[in-house]
Protein backbone atom coordinates (compact mmCIF):
# COMPACT_ATOMS: atom_id res chain seq x y z
CA UNK A 1 0.00 0.00 0.00
CA UNK A 2 1.23 3.26 -0.91
CA UNK A 3 2.13 5.73 2.32
CA UNK A 4 0.58 8.52 1.38
CA UNK A 5 -0.02 11.84 3.54
CA UNK A 6 -3.41 10.82 4.45
CA UNK A 7 -1.59 7.78 5.89
CA UNK A 8 1.56 10.07 7.70
CA UNK A 9 -1.54 11.67 9.18
CA UNK A 10 -3.22 8.93 10.33
CA UNK A 11 -0.22 8.19 12.43
CA UNK A 12 0.45 11.84 13.66
CA UNK A 13 -3.27 11.62 15.73
CA UNK A 14 -3.35 8.14 15.78
CA UNK A 15 -3.80 8.38 19.66
CA UNK A 16 -6.12 10.55 19.38
CA UNK A 17 -8.25 9.10 17.07
CA UNK A 18 -8.15 6.06 19.36
CA UNK A 19 -9.46 8.48 22.32
CA UNK A 20 -11.35 10.10 20.02
CA UNK A 21 -13.18 6.83 19.15
CA UNK A 22 -13.38 5.45 22.62
CA UNK A 23 -15.03 8.23 23.81
CA UNK A 24 -18.06 7.84 21.03
CA UNK A 25 -17.80 3.87 21.54
CA UNK A 26 -16.87 3.74 24.92
CA UNK A 27 -14.91 0.73 24.42
CA UNK A 28 -11.34 0.34 24.14
CA UNK A 29 -11.21 -2.63 22.46
CA UNK A 30 -13.58 -1.94 19.29
CA UNK A 31 -11.88 1.93 18.99
CA UNK A 32 -8.62 0.48 18.57
CA UNK A 33 -10.28 -2.00 15.51
CA UNK A 34 -12.02 0.75 13.92
CA UNK A 35 -9.21 3.00 14.32
CA UNK A 36 -7.59 -0.08 12.26
CA UNK A 37 -10.21 -0.19 9.69
CA UNK A 38 -9.86 3.48 9.29
CA UNK A 39 -5.99 2.84 8.53
CA UNK A 40 -7.00 0.39 5.75
CA UNK A 41 -9.32 2.85 4.00
CA UNK A 42 -7.00 5.18 3.86
CA UNK A 43 -5.68 3.40 0.89
CA UNK A 44 -8.85 3.48 -0.94
CA UNK A 45 -9.39 7.24 -0.71
CA UNK A 46 -8.78 8.92 -4.10
CA UNK A 47 -5.10 10.79 -4.15
CA UNK A 48 -6.72 12.86 -6.34
CA UNK A 49 -9.41 14.50 -4.34
CA UNK A 50 -7.13 17.10 -2.88
CA UNK A 51 -7.73 17.03 1.27
CA UNK A 52 -7.18 20.45 2.71
CA UNK A 53 -6.95 19.33 6.37
CA UNK A 54 -5.71 15.62 6.75
CA UNK A 55 -6.44 15.82 10.48
CA UNK A 56 -10.37 16.99 10.21
CA UNK A 57 -10.87 14.61 7.26
CA UNK A 58 -9.11 11.33 9.22
CA UNK A 59 -11.43 12.54 12.45
CA UNK A 60 -14.51 12.62 10.05
CA UNK A 61 -13.70 8.97 8.90
CA UNK A 62 -13.63 8.39 12.64
CA UNK A 63 -17.13 9.59 13.23
CA UNK A 64 -18.60 8.06 10.06
CA UNK A 65 -16.99 4.65 10.99
CA UNK A 66 -18.22 4.87 15.00
CA UNK A 67 -22.01 5.72 13.53
CA UNK A 68 -22.22 3.18 11.58
CA UNK A 69 -20.51 0.60 13.91
CA UNK A 70 -23.20 1.87 16.67
CA UNK A 71 -25.43 1.14 14.04
CA UNK A 72 -25.37 -1.86 13.58
CA UNK A 73 -24.78 -2.51 17.22
CA UNK A 74 -28.55 -1.25 17.28
CA UNK A 75 -29.65 -3.52 14.60
CA UNK A 76 -28.30 -6.21 16.36
CA UNK A 77 -29.53 -5.14 20.02
CA UNK A 78 -32.86 -5.37 18.32
CA UNK A 79 -32.38 -8.82 17.24
CA UNK A 80 -31.60 -9.81 20.44
CA UNK A 81 -34.46 -8.01 22.31
CA UNK A 82 -36.47 -10.34 19.85
CA UNK A 83 -34.84 -13.05 21.31
CA UNK A 84 -34.91 -12.57 24.65
CA UNK A 85 -38.82 -11.79 24.25
CA UNK A 86 -39.01 -15.26 23.01
CA UNK A 87 -37.64 -16.30 25.74
CA UNK A 88 -39.19 -14.55 28.33
CA UNK A 89 -42.29 -14.57 26.83
CA UNK A 90 -42.70 -10.64 26.08
CA UNK A 91 -44.50 -8.83 22.93
CA UNK A 92 -46.11 -11.59 21.10
CA UNK A 93 -44.47 -14.56 22.42
CA UNK A 94 -47.01 -14.53 25.74
CA UNK A 95 -48.84 -17.49 26.68
CA UNK A 96 -51.71 -17.61 29.61
CA UNK A 97 -50.60 -20.16 31.79
CA UNK A 98 -47.50 -18.76 34.08
CA UNK A 99 -44.67 -20.63 34.61
CA UNK A 100 -44.09 -22.43 37.89
CA UNK A 101 -43.23 -25.57 38.40
CA UNK A 102 -44.92 -28.17 40.90
CA UNK A 103 -43.34 -29.19 44.28
CA UNK A 104 -42.56 -32.63 43.36
CA UNK A 105 -41.47 -31.75 40.30
CA UNK A 106 -39.24 -29.22 41.84
CA UNK A 107 -37.99 -31.92 44.42
CA UNK A 108 -36.49 -33.75 41.33
CA UNK A 109 -35.47 -31.19 39.28
CA UNK A 110 -33.20 -29.73 42.36
CA UNK A 111 -31.58 -33.43 42.95
CA UNK A 112 -30.94 -33.81 39.01
CA UNK A 113 -29.27 -30.19 39.15
CA UNK A 114 -27.20 -31.25 42.52
CA UNK A 115 -26.05 -34.24 39.96
CA UNK A 116 -24.48 -32.26 37.70
CA UNK A 117 -20.84 -32.31 36.60
CA UNK A 118 -19.37 -28.78 37.96
CA UNK A 119 -18.46 -27.43 35.10
CA UNK A 120 -21.75 -27.89 33.47
CA UNK A 121 -23.77 -26.21 36.65
CA UNK A 122 -20.94 -23.18 35.84
CA UNK A 123 -21.54 -22.85 32.68
CA UNK A 124 -25.32 -22.99 33.14
CA UNK A 125 -25.48 -20.95 35.85
CA UNK A 126 -23.49 -18.02 33.42
CA UNK A 127 -25.59 -18.27 31.12
CA UNK A 128 -29.34 -18.94 32.79
CA UNK A 129 -28.85 -16.47 35.56
CA UNK A 130 -25.93 -13.89 34.66
CA UNK A 131 -27.48 -13.56 30.90
CA UNK A 132 -23.43 -14.21 29.92
CA UNK A 133 -23.09 -15.36 25.78
CA UNK A 134 -21.80 -18.63 25.40
CA UNK A 135 -18.67 -16.53 23.40
CA UNK A 136 -18.20 -14.67 26.59
CA UNK A 137 -18.57 -18.03 28.90
CA UNK A 138 -15.79 -20.00 26.83
CA UNK A 139 -13.60 -17.10 27.06
CA UNK A 140 -13.65 -16.72 30.43
CA UNK A 141 -13.05 -20.62 31.12
CA UNK A 142 -11.16 -21.41 28.32
CA UNK A 143 -12.70 -24.08 26.70
CA UNK A 144 -14.67 -23.50 22.90
CA UNK A 145 -17.84 -22.11 22.29
CA UNK A 146 -19.03 -25.51 20.77
CA UNK A 147 -18.61 -27.15 24.37
CA UNK A 148 -21.02 -24.58 26.31
CA UNK A 149 -23.23 -25.41 23.88
CA UNK A 150 -22.99 -29.16 24.64
CA UNK A 151 -23.22 -28.81 28.19
CA UNK A 152 -25.93 -26.05 28.10
CA UNK A 153 -28.10 -28.70 26.14
CA UNK A 154 -27.14 -31.90 28.08
CA UNK A 155 -28.07 -29.94 31.43
CA UNK A 156 -31.94 -29.22 29.82
CA UNK A 157 -31.55 -32.59 28.33
CA UNK A 158 -31.04 -34.19 31.47
CA UNK A 159 -33.38 -31.70 33.29
CA UNK A 160 -36.37 -32.37 31.14
CA UNK A 161 -35.60 -36.30 31.49
CA UNK A 162 -36.19 -35.95 35.45
CA UNK A 163 -39.18 -33.55 34.56
CA UNK A 164 -40.79 -36.40 32.71
CA UNK A 165 -39.62 -38.79 35.21
CA UNK A 166 -43.08 -39.29 37.52
CA UNK B 1 -43.56 -41.97 30.52
CA UNK B 2 -43.32 -42.62 27.08
CA UNK B 3 -44.10 -40.23 24.45
CA UNK B 4 -44.58 -40.25 20.68
CA UNK B 5 -41.14 -40.22 18.39
CA UNK B 6 -42.39 -37.01 16.90
CA UNK B 7 -42.67 -35.15 19.93
CA UNK B 8 -39.96 -36.29 21.59
CA UNK B 9 -38.08 -35.28 18.65
CA UNK B 10 -39.70 -31.63 18.53
CA UNK B 11 -38.76 -31.30 22.58
CA UNK B 12 -35.42 -32.06 22.19
CA UNK B 13 -35.54 -29.43 19.02
CA UNK B 14 -37.08 -27.18 21.22
CA UNK B 15 -34.63 -27.32 23.60
CA UNK B 16 -31.87 -26.77 21.11
CA UNK B 17 -33.55 -23.45 20.27
CA UNK B 18 -33.53 -22.30 24.01
CA UNK B 19 -30.22 -22.78 23.78
CA UNK B 20 -29.76 -20.83 20.90
CA UNK B 21 -31.92 -18.07 22.00
CA UNK B 22 -30.39 -17.81 25.37
CA UNK B 23 -26.83 -18.16 23.94
CA UNK B 24 -27.61 -14.16 23.11
CA UNK B 25 -25.71 -13.96 19.64
CA UNK B 26 -28.33 -15.06 17.60
CA UNK B 27 -28.01 -13.53 14.38
CA UNK B 28 -31.27 -12.23 12.36
CA UNK B 29 -31.39 -15.46 9.93
CA UNK B 30 -31.74 -17.63 13.40
CA UNK B 31 -34.77 -15.83 14.35
CA UNK B 32 -36.22 -16.65 10.79
CA UNK B 33 -35.96 -20.16 10.92
CA UNK B 34 -37.04 -19.91 14.48
CA UNK B 35 -40.44 -18.35 13.31
CA UNK B 36 -40.61 -21.05 10.64
CA UNK B 37 -40.24 -24.14 12.64
CA UNK B 38 -42.94 -22.86 15.10
CA UNK B 39 -45.44 -22.24 11.80
CA UNK B 40 -44.75 -25.68 10.78
CA UNK B 41 -46.21 -27.58 13.01
CA UNK B 42 -48.82 -26.40 16.04
CA UNK B 43 -47.17 -29.78 17.68
CA UNK B 44 -43.71 -27.71 17.51
CA UNK B 45 -45.39 -24.31 19.33
CA UNK B 46 -46.24 -26.40 21.92
CA UNK B 47 -43.08 -28.66 22.79
CA UNK B 48 -41.29 -25.23 22.64
CA UNK B 49 -43.81 -23.55 25.36
CA UNK B 50 -43.29 -26.68 27.21
CA UNK B 51 -39.88 -26.36 27.42
CA UNK B 52 -39.36 -22.84 27.66
CA UNK B 53 -41.95 -23.15 31.05
CA UNK B 54 -39.11 -25.31 32.32
CA UNK B 55 -36.52 -22.93 31.62
CA UNK B 56 -38.06 -19.82 32.97
CA UNK B 57 -39.66 -21.97 35.77
CA UNK B 58 -35.46 -22.96 36.93
CA UNK B 59 -35.44 -18.85 38.20
CA UNK B 60 -35.81 -20.69 41.66
CA UNK B 61 -33.32 -23.38 41.81
CA UNK B 62 -30.76 -20.23 41.25
CA UNK B 63 -28.71 -21.26 44.44
CA UNK B 64 -28.80 -25.07 43.53
CA UNK B 65 -26.41 -24.06 40.27
CA UNK B 66 -25.06 -21.30 41.72
CA UNK B 67 -20.96 -22.18 42.65
CA UNK B 68 -19.91 -23.45 46.35
CA UNK B 69 -18.62 -20.84 48.28
CA UNK B 70 -15.16 -21.78 48.77
CA UNK B 71 -12.76 -19.83 51.24
CA UNK B 72 -13.17 -16.20 49.82
CA UNK B 73 -9.93 -15.36 47.72
CA UNK B 74 -9.28 -11.87 47.20
CA UNK B 75 -6.82 -12.31 43.69
CA UNK B 76 -10.56 -13.40 42.63
CA UNK B 77 -12.76 -11.12 43.03
CA UNK B 78 -10.12 -8.32 41.55
CA UNK B 79 -10.19 -10.64 38.14
CA UNK B 80 -14.17 -10.64 38.31
CA UNK B 81 -13.94 -7.04 38.96
CA UNK B 82 -11.96 -6.53 35.58
CA UNK B 83 -13.81 -9.15 33.58
CA UNK B 84 -17.32 -7.35 34.65
CA UNK B 85 -15.94 -4.50 33.65
CA UNK B 86 -14.56 -5.03 30.41
CA UNK B 87 -17.92 -6.92 29.46
CA UNK B 88 -19.75 -3.19 30.57
CA UNK B 89 -17.86 -1.80 28.52
CA UNK B 90 -17.48 -3.76 25.31
CA UNK B 91 -21.36 -5.65 25.09
CA UNK B 92 -20.49 -8.46 23.71
CA UNK B 93 -16.59 -9.07 23.43
CA UNK B 94 -14.88 -10.15 26.53
CA UNK B 95 -11.79 -8.92 28.33
CA UNK B 96 -10.50 -6.03 25.84
CA UNK B 97 -6.99 -5.77 26.61
CA UNK B 98 -7.36 -1.91 27.57
CA UNK B 99 -9.16 -3.01 31.18
CA UNK B 100 -6.71 -5.32 31.64
CA UNK B 101 -3.71 -3.25 30.68
CA UNK B 102 -4.76 -0.85 33.26
CA UNK B 103 -5.65 -3.25 35.84
CA UNK B 104 -2.01 -4.21 36.16
CA UNK B 105 -0.61 -0.83 36.72
CA UNK B 106 -3.31 0.19 38.91
CA UNK B 107 -2.75 0.99 42.51
CA UNK B 108 -6.32 2.28 43.41
CA UNK B 109 -9.45 1.84 41.41
CA UNK B 110 -13.38 1.67 41.07
CA UNK B 111 -15.79 0.11 39.22
CA UNK B 112 -18.74 1.69 37.18
CA UNK B 113 -21.06 3.57 40.18
CA UNK B 114 -18.84 2.51 42.80
CA UNK B 115 -16.98 5.59 44.76
CA UNK B 116 -13.93 5.58 46.79
CA UNK B 117 -11.90 7.96 49.29
CA UNK B 118 -7.76 7.07 49.47
CA UNK B 119 -5.60 8.16 52.13
CA UNK B 120 -2.59 8.68 50.18
CA UNK B 121 1.09 8.30 52.03
CA UNK B 122 1.48 11.62 52.58
CA UNK B 123 -2.01 12.18 54.30
CA UNK B 124 -3.66 13.97 50.94
CA UNK B 125 -6.79 12.34 50.43
CA UNK B 126 -7.94 10.92 46.88
CA UNK B 127 -11.81 10.91 46.46
CA UNK B 128 -12.09 8.34 43.13
CA UNK B 129 -15.72 9.09 41.04
CA UNK B 130 -17.64 6.38 39.30
CA UNK B 131 -15.30 3.99 37.09
CA UNK B 132 -11.59 5.53 37.99
CA UNK B 133 -8.52 4.04 38.39
CA UNK B 134 -5.13 5.77 39.78
CA UNK B 135 -1.50 4.90 39.86
CA UNK B 136 0.34 6.52 43.03
CA UNK B 137 4.07 7.01 42.18
CA UNK B 138 5.81 9.07 44.91
CA UNK B 139 9.63 9.59 44.83
CA UNK B 140 11.36 11.85 47.43
CA UNK B 141 11.21 14.65 45.07
CA UNK B 142 7.43 14.74 44.02
CA UNK B 143 3.81 13.13 44.94
CA UNK B 144 2.86 11.95 41.36
CA UNK B 145 -0.21 10.43 40.56
CA UNK B 146 -1.23 8.69 37.13
CA UNK B 147 -4.47 9.71 36.34
CA UNK B 148 -5.67 6.03 34.44
CA UNK B 149 -9.10 6.51 33.95
CA UNK B 150 -12.13 8.50 35.35
CA UNK B 151 -12.43 10.96 37.27
CA UNK B 152 -10.35 11.97 41.11
CA UNK B 153 -11.08 14.99 43.67
CA UNK B 154 -7.57 15.24 45.03
CA UNK B 155 -7.40 17.14 48.35
CA UNK B 156 -3.64 17.32 48.97
CA UNK B 157 -1.57 18.32 51.99
CA UNK B 158 0.82 21.09 51.81
CA UNK B 159 3.96 20.21 51.49
CA UNK B 160 6.23 23.05 49.32
CA UNK B 161 9.41 21.11 49.48
CA UNK B 162 7.77 17.73 47.53
CA UNK B 163 4.96 19.19 44.90
CA UNK B 164 1.86 16.92 43.87
CA UNK B 165 1.52 16.49 40.81
CA UNK B 166 -1.34 14.53 38.66
CA UNK B 167 -0.59 13.49 35.22
CA UNK B 168 -2.91 12.48 32.49
CA UNK B 169 -3.12 12.50 28.65
CA UNK B 170 0.43 13.59 29.06
CA UNK B 171 -0.15 16.62 30.64
CA UNK B 172 0.33 17.48 34.40
CA UNK B 173 -1.87 19.98 36.91
CA UNK B 174 0.47 20.74 39.99
CA UNK B 175 -0.59 22.02 43.38
CA UNK B 176 0.45 22.85 46.84
CA UNK B 177 -2.00 22.36 49.68
CA UNK B 178 -5.42 22.65 47.78
CA UNK B 179 -7.81 20.25 46.23
CA UNK B 180 -8.81 19.82 42.75
CA UNK B 181 -10.88 17.54 40.21
CA UNK B 182 -9.07 16.06 37.24
CA UNK B 183 -11.42 14.16 34.97
CA UNK B 184 -10.32 12.19 31.80
CA UNK B 185 -12.85 12.37 29.02
CA UNK B 186 -10.73 10.14 26.95
CA UNK B 187 -10.14 13.09 24.38
CA UNK B 188 -9.28 15.78 26.73
CA UNK B 189 -8.91 16.55 30.64
CA UNK B 190 -10.28 18.52 32.58
CA UNK B 191 -9.21 19.97 35.61
CA UNK B 192 -11.62 22.23 38.37
CA UNK B 193 -9.88 23.74 40.98
CA UNK B 194 -12.02 23.80 44.56
CA UNK B 195 -9.50 25.21 46.56
CA UNK B 196 -5.58 26.91 46.06
CA UNK B 197 -3.88 27.02 43.56
CA UNK B 198 -2.94 24.22 40.35
CA UNK B 199 -0.43 25.09 37.92
CA UNK B 200 -1.58 23.09 34.59
CA UNK B 201 1.40 22.18 32.04
CA UNK B 202 0.45 20.64 28.44
CA UNK B 203 2.42 18.46 27.21
CA UNK B 204 4.51 17.96 30.25
CA UNK B 205 7.50 19.68 29.54
CA UNK B 206 6.63 22.23 27.41
CA UNK B 207 7.56 25.83 27.21
CA UNK B 208 6.38 28.02 29.30
CA UNK B 209 3.43 29.22 27.63
CA UNK B 210 1.87 26.02 28.00
CA UNK B 211 1.60 26.85 31.90
CA UNK B 212 -1.96 28.17 32.84
CA UNK B 213 -2.12 28.83 36.62
CA UNK B 214 -5.96 27.93 38.30
CA UNK B 215 -7.56 29.62 41.17
CA UNK B 216 -10.52 28.15 43.17
CA UNK B 217 -13.68 27.59 40.75
CA UNK B 218 -11.10 28.26 37.45
CA UNK B 219 -11.90 25.06 35.16
CA UNK B 220 -8.65 24.29 32.81
CA UNK B 221 -9.05 21.85 29.33
CA UNK B 222 -6.54 20.54 27.59
CA UNK B 223 -6.10 17.85 24.79
CA UNK B 224 -3.09 15.13 24.41
CA UNK B 225 0.14 17.30 23.05
CA UNK B 226 -1.95 20.67 22.94
CA UNK B 227 -1.95 23.90 25.05
CA UNK B 228 -4.61 24.00 27.94
CA UNK B 229 -7.19 26.82 27.55
CA UNK B 230 -8.90 28.30 30.14
CA UNK B 231 -12.91 27.33 29.92
CA UNK B 232 -15.94 29.30 31.79
CA UNK B 233 -15.94 29.24 35.74
CA UNK B 234 -17.22 25.93 37.26
CA UNK B 235 -20.23 25.67 39.89
CA UNK B 236 -17.43 23.99 42.07
CA UNK B 237 -20.71 22.44 43.94
CA UNK B 238 -22.08 20.87 40.56
CA UNK B 239 -18.50 19.47 39.70
CA UNK B 240 -17.84 17.77 43.15
CA UNK B 241 -21.65 16.65 43.61
CA UNK B 242 -20.76 13.29 42.97
CA UNK B 243 -19.04 13.29 46.47
CA UNK B 244 -22.71 13.79 47.81
CA UNK B 245 -23.44 10.99 45.40
CA UNK B 246 -25.19 13.39 42.75
CA UNK B 247 -25.10 14.14 39.37
CA UNK B 248 -26.14 17.85 38.59
CA UNK B 249 -26.89 19.16 35.01
CA UNK B 250 -27.31 22.61 33.98
CA UNK B 251 -28.75 23.04 30.39
CA UNK B 252 -26.56 19.91 29.51
CA UNK B 253 -27.69 18.78 25.83
CA UNK B 254 -28.93 15.46 25.64
CA UNK B 255 -26.20 13.70 24.32
CA UNK B 256 -24.11 15.04 27.00
CA UNK B 257 -26.53 13.88 29.64
CA UNK B 258 -27.22 10.80 28.47
CA UNK B 259 -23.03 10.28 28.47
CA UNK B 260 -23.14 11.66 32.24
CA UNK B 261 -25.25 9.28 33.29
CA UNK B 262 -24.27 6.43 31.44
CA UNK B 263 -20.62 6.46 33.73
CA UNK B 264 -22.54 5.22 36.71
CA UNK B 265 -24.22 2.36 35.62
CA UNK B 266 -22.78 -0.50 33.57
CA UNK B 267 -23.47 -1.01 29.86
CA UNK B 268 -24.19 1.69 27.29
CA UNK B 269 -27.18 3.90 26.59
CA UNK B 270 -28.12 3.99 22.94
CA UNK B 271 -30.26 6.49 21.31
CA UNK B 272 -32.20 5.12 18.41
CA UNK B 273 -33.64 6.50 15.15
CA UNK B 274 -33.17 10.41 16.64
CA UNK B 275 -31.01 13.03 15.88
CA UNK B 276 -30.24 13.78 19.62
CA UNK B 277 -29.88 17.19 18.10
CA UNK B 278 -33.53 17.58 18.57
CA UNK B 279 -33.63 17.16 21.94
CA UNK B 280 -34.45 19.58 24.83
CA UNK B 281 -31.05 20.24 27.00
CA UNK B 282 -31.59 18.34 30.25
CA UNK B 283 -31.45 20.18 33.83
CA UNK B 284 -31.53 18.50 36.90
CA UNK B 285 -30.32 17.11 40.33
CA UNK B 286 -30.24 12.75 40.26
CA UNK B 287 -28.22 10.25 42.49
CA UNK B 288 -25.60 8.19 41.41
CA UNK B 289 -27.42 5.08 42.53
CA UNK B 290 -30.55 5.45 41.06
CA UNK B 291 -29.75 6.07 37.27
CA UNK B 292 -31.67 3.56 35.87
CA UNK B 293 -34.38 5.82 37.06
CA UNK B 294 -32.84 8.94 36.05
CA UNK B 295 -32.78 7.52 32.65
CA UNK B 296 -36.94 6.15 32.76
CA UNK B 297 -37.37 9.94 33.58
CA UNK B 298 -35.44 12.02 30.96
CA UNK B 299 -37.56 9.61 28.43
CA UNK B 300 -40.26 10.27 29.57
CA UNK B 301 -40.07 13.79 29.41
CA UNK B 302 -38.37 13.57 26.13
CA UNK B 303 -41.10 11.43 24.58
CA UNK B 304 -38.96 8.26 24.04
CA UNK B 305 -39.46 4.86 24.87
CA UNK B 306 -37.01 2.62 26.82
CA UNK B 307 -36.24 -0.84 26.19
CA UNK B 308 -33.78 -3.05 28.06
CA UNK B 309 -31.36 -5.63 26.98
CA UNK B 310 -29.72 -7.01 29.66
CA UNK B 311 -27.83 -5.34 32.12
CA UNK B 312 -25.60 -3.94 29.58
CA UNK B 313 -28.06 -2.39 26.86
CA UNK B 314 -30.10 0.23 27.63
CA UNK B 315 -31.90 1.30 24.14
CA UNK B 316 -34.01 5.10 23.74
CA UNK B 317 -36.32 5.81 20.26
Amino acid sequence: MQDSALHRSFRDHHRDLVRFLMRRLRCAFTARDLAHDLYLKLGEVDGAARIGNGRAYLFRMAANLATDHLRGEARRAEILQEARDILDGGAEWRTPERDVIARDELDRLRREVAGLPELSRRIFHLNRFEGRTHRDIAQRLGVSVTTVENHMRKVLDRLAAARDRS
Amino acid sequence: MTEPPVEAGAAGTARDWIVRLAAADVGADDLDRFKAWIAADPAHRAAFERERATWRGLGVLERDFAPRPVAPAKPRRRLFQVAALAAAACLAITIGYQPLRIALTTDYGTGVGQRASITLPDGSIAHLNTDSAIAVRYSPGERRIDLLRGEVLFAVRGDPARPFRVAALAGISQAVGTAFVVRDRGDQVLTTVTQGTVAVASPERGPAETILRAEAGDQIAYRAGQPPRRMPRADIGAVTAWQQGRIVLDGASFADALAELERYRPGRILLVGRDPGSLRPVSGIFTTDRVDQAVAGLAATHGLTVSRLGNFLTILR
